[in-house]
């Protein structure tokens, strides 16, 4: 279209001009509004329904302007001209960047928190859920009036005009199919459990309530998938003020240089272990030495095992407790016979047991329970029992403890602190294995440390190691069944598995050395030291802490680390399969007019799989308007400058562009 | 393991070499320093070289195209800048253009540079498709090509006469008439940005299920993209020629960058799949 072609004077209607066109735009965009509360009421109909009229009023704006159009050629001259498509043009970048930033869709109570008095006339004017308003739809509207006319404008066609045409028509399609789709397609959920059937799907109805629809067909969700790549943490520096928190500094734990950055910022890293665990070092006490927590301690094997020693400690004294051995029951261990007796009578007694968590306050060593409180000496309040895990982990997808396994690699307990009064006043985190972390937690309450003791709160079965004796007393059924030797290391039998004592000391010394045992990180847990800090602090997962200057560091997953999500399904027909695929994000599921597309998974519940099931009838008309349009501009755009180019030189006259 | 490496040490090399260029294509501003032709294309040119490098390097170290972080796709910006300006010097013989474009990849790698997350991260489901990259990169030549257009906008304002060539360049011509030269770049980009835009409906359709949700990162792309259609249209009308016209490919290259790096300010971006967090 070149400019001499555009502007002749003869060809401009008398009211031609931008000021009235933008009259007809604003009047119509006022007039839709006004049709909106007619229809609807300010208070908002239901959303599918406000679409369908929405898409309607679109329709007849369309339909004024090209009913104008045909009664009288100067409002066809009007509309075809660039000053109306120009017009249109501006009207829908502005109310595009008004839908940008005004809130979309929001609950009402959000609106009007976040622009007070101003959200009245923002939802009088449409404009909470303005793409899908009248307003919207009418400037649409308009601007397909106008797409329209200028294809009708010249009858003659030629090899230039091509692309504008093309152009303008696929622009055309685009919006006529959303218009089909918006009124006539379906888009609705369905959340299947592996082996499930499902024949219909949930959609949102035209009266605000879920709605089931047919698929026509049976879908069975075979198997689903959920694929990961390695978890990978990173200690991220944050500086917090006001306004929020600004990413300082992101360090990779495991790189050479991971230490020297963070001294830096005055933190000290002295160890990074990806997965986590504590291993038990147990040696006899130097009778030379000023003994610190010296105590009796027995090792045992299993039998035709890979796995290391377990120790077990004099249950009798501090620091001392049980182990649940699984199918053998519980093993526990006294020096003295005589104290082993005294369990003994407890467990022929019907007790024996006790709980495995132990709060440890001062003197008080208190067996407590999940979800009970307890007074402490010398706190006026009480400590609530909150969970307790026995492999605690921060689970890399919901961000939440959880068990990583039944072994009791790292037994955690949350508290909370209520007051004299009964009210919350904050909660903490106890570790077992890391007697140091939760201590200098903000929440106030008593120094007190947790300690896991095992299973085995109902000691009916198991090993009583004897040290002095050198037994081993069977239990089952909750008697004594009977004595052997654990001596020379002879071999002790319990509830099918074998166990030998390969060592015993009446006086050894324990220590726990942080090791990883894999180098996926399954289990993050930094040691660092803070500048002004006497004691180091360990940081799992998801904890952050203070280091000054307004800044904390964190231990945070790397970014999310979810790579697949994929479903196996079977479509059956009269209970006969016809067809079974993967349906994965980017690969949808197309049968019988509906489309279902992966689209939800819980990490929580690896049997579940969520899809989007979306039946679109306007989208043949949507895709053939984008492909004609992805070759009318390519056309318009490098083709027809082309064109004029070698006009130019074979007519030795000026082209198009000036050049 | 962290996956990044000689690419980041490579980014103060690059900025220092588009840093030279930039100096010496604003020698040439000047008629005393004619010399300084060859170096500066020269310097461009390895400039290009070396920014290519830290793409293609890190594309094979991570194993994945590297175009997910903000970090990698202001590289990404970078070469395209570089390497739509080199095609325009070669065949238009303009240097004029040179002065900006290297200001324009510096910035670009030096706001790299600032990046504190310079690391891959993995690719989530919805970014593994074969639309990915043909998506990304049209689009990243299209905000090339409108930032070389918008540069000629800025030069038209500041010297609206045509500029003579000293040799006839590729097309025949002896000068450039830098509106028109404008125009050409920004219906270049123009394409570019359309079919950008077109491959993310196809993209998200397949993806998703909807090929168009109002998200605001795909409103604002479509804000650019009617700026630029209201800007070709208003070639076609009375009045709005030259310097009013070089104003709106300014604005228009306004709501490009708004549109790649701006999302964080908008209160509706929090829900945004493609904003670059």
């Amino acid at each position: 279209m070149t400019r001499s072609a555009m502007k002749t004077g003869s060809e401009r209607p008398s009211y031609h001009t931008v000021n009235v066109i933008i009259g007809i735009h604003a009047a119509t965009y006022a007039l839709a509004i006004a049709l909106q509360h007619v229809v609807t009421g300010t208070s908002g109909d239901d959303a599918g329904r406000v679409r369908m009229l929405s898409v309607a009023c679109g329709l007849l704006a369309f339909a004024g302007v090209a009913g104008g159009a045909v009664i009288r050629k100067s409002i066809f001259k009007a509309i075809a001209s660039t000053d109306f498509g120009v017009v249109s043009l501006v009207t829908l970048t502005l109310l595009s960047i008004l839908g940008t930033v005004i809130l979309q869709n929001q609950p009402g109570a959000v609106f009007t928190s976040t622009y007070g008095s101003l959200s009245g006339v923002l939802a009088f004017l449409f404009v909470d859920d303005l793409f899908h308003s009248f307003a919207f739809s009418a400037i649409v509207g308009l601007a397909a009036g106008a797409l329209t006319a200028t294809l009708f404008k010249r009858k003659k066609l030629t090899a230039r005009r091509l692309g504008v045409i093309g152009a303008h028509l696929g622009c055309l399609l685009c919006l006529a199919g959303a218009a089909v789709g918006s009124v006539w397609g379906v888009k609705g959920r369905l959340k299947m459990h592996v082996n499930e059937e499902a024949s219909s799907f949930k959609v949102l109805g035209d009266d605000g309530k879920m709605a089931e629809v047919p698929l026509g067909y049976t879908v069975r969700l075979d198997e689903f998938e959920l694929l990961h790549y390695e978890p990978e943490f990173r200690l991220r520096i944050f500086d917090i003020d006001e306004d929020g928190e600004d990413l300082v500094r992101s360090i990779d734990p495991l790189a050479e240089n991971a230490p020297g950055e963070l001294r830096t910022y005055g933190v000290a890293m002295n160890g990074y272990w990806p997965d986590h665990a504590m291993q038990l070092e147990v040696e006899p006490a130097d009778p030379g030495a000023a003994q610190q927590a010296a105590l009796p301690a027995v090792g045992l094997k299993r039998v035709r095992s890979d796995n290391g020693m377990m120790w077990l400690f004099d249950e009798g004294q501090p620091g001392g407790g049980r182990l649940d051995a699984g199918d053998a029951g519980v093993l526990a261990f006294f020096w003295q016979a005589a104290r082993a007796e005294k369990l003994l009578d407890e467990i022929e007694a019907g007790g024996g047991g006790g709980s495995p968590h132990v709060l440890v306050a001062g003197a008080a060593r208190l067996e407590v329970a999940l979800g009970k409180s307890y007074s402490i000496e010398g706190f006026e309040g009480l400590v609530k029992v909150l969970s307790v895990y026995r492999d605690f982990v921060i689970d890399p997808e919901t961000k939440r403890p959880s068990e990583r396994s039944n072994a009791a690699n790292n037994p955690a307990m949350e508290v909370e602190i209520l007051d004299s009064g009964g009210h919350s006043i904050g909660q903490r985190w106890l570790f077992a294995k890391f007697p140091s972390f939760g201590h200098k937690d903000k929440a106030p309450g008593p120094e007190m440390r947790y300690e896991y003791r095992g299973q085995g709160t109902a000691f009916s079965k198991g090993l009583l190691l004897v040290g002095e004796t050198g037994e081993a007393w069977t239990i089952e059924d909750a008697a004594l069944a009977g004595k052997s030797s654990f001596k020379d290391e002879r071999t002790v039998t319990i509830g099918g598995q074998e166990f030998v004592v390969a060592a015993l000391h009446e006086s050894a010394v324990a220590s726990h050395l942080h090791v990883s045992r894999s180098d996926e990180a399954l289990n993050p847990v930094v040691e660092i030291e803070i500048k002004g800090e006497q004691a180091p602090r360990f940081m799992g997962a998801g904890q952050a802490v203070e280091i000054g200057d307004g800044r904390v560091l964190a231990l945070t997953p790397k970014g999310d680390d979810v790579r697949d999500f994929l479903s196996t399904v079977t479509v059956l027909e009269e209970g006969k399969p016809v067809l079974t695929r993967k349906v994965e994000v980017n690969s949808p599921l197309s049968f019988g007019g509906f489309s279902l597309y992966q689209s939800e998974y819980d990490p929580r519940d690896p049997t579940f799989s969520g899809f989007e099931v979306v039946r679109d009838p306007g989208l043949f008309s949507v895709y053939a308007g984008l492909v004609l349009m992805m070759l009318a501009v390519g056309h318009v755009m490098l083709v027809v400058p082309v064109m004029n180019r070698l006009r130019k030189r074979r007519s030795g006259g000026a082209g198009e562009g000036g050049k | 393991m962290s996956r990044s490496g000689l690419d980041v040490s490579l980014v103060p090399v690059v900025l220092a070499v588009y840093a030279s260029a930039a100096l010496a294509y604003g020698l040439l501003w000047s008629s005393r320093f004619r010399l300084a032709k060859i170096p500066a294309t020269v310097l461009m040119s390895v400039g290009l070289g070396l920014n290519l490098f830290q793409i293609v390097y890190r594309w094979v170290t991570i194993e994945q195209p590297p175009f997910k972080t903000l970090y990698e796709s202001l590289l990404l910006l970078a070469v395209c800048i570089a390497i739509v300006y080199l095609v325009i010097e070669g065949v238009y013989r303009l240097r004029i253009l040179g002065l900006p474009s290297a200001l324009g990849a510096g910035a670009t790698v030096l706001y790299a540079f600032l990046q504190v997350e310079k690391e891959a991260v993995n690719l989530p489901a919805a970014l593994q498709s074969g639309w990915f990259i043909p998506h990304v990169v049209v689009y990243f030549f299209g905000y090339a090509a409108l930032f070389v257009g918008t540069a000629a906008a800025a030069i038209y304002l500041l010297r609206p006469a045509p500029i003579r060539l000293g040799r006839r360049d590729l097309t025949g011509s002896r000068e450039i008439d830098v509106e028109g030269f404008m125009s050409s770049s920004v219906r270049f980009g123009f394409v570019l940005l359309t079919t950008g835009l077109l491959m993310g409906a196809f993209w998200a359709k397949a993806a998703w299920g909807d090929y168009w949700v109002w998200d605001p990162k795909e409103t604002w792309s479509l804000v650019t993209w009617l700026v630029y259609a209201a800007y070709l249209h208003l070639r076609f009308m009375s009045g709005w020629k030259g310097r009013k016209l070089a104003v709106v490919a300014i604005v228009g290259f306004a709501a490009v960058m708004f549109t790649y790096l701006g999302m964080n300010v908008l209160p509706t971006a929090e829900s945004s799949l493609h904003v670059y967090q």
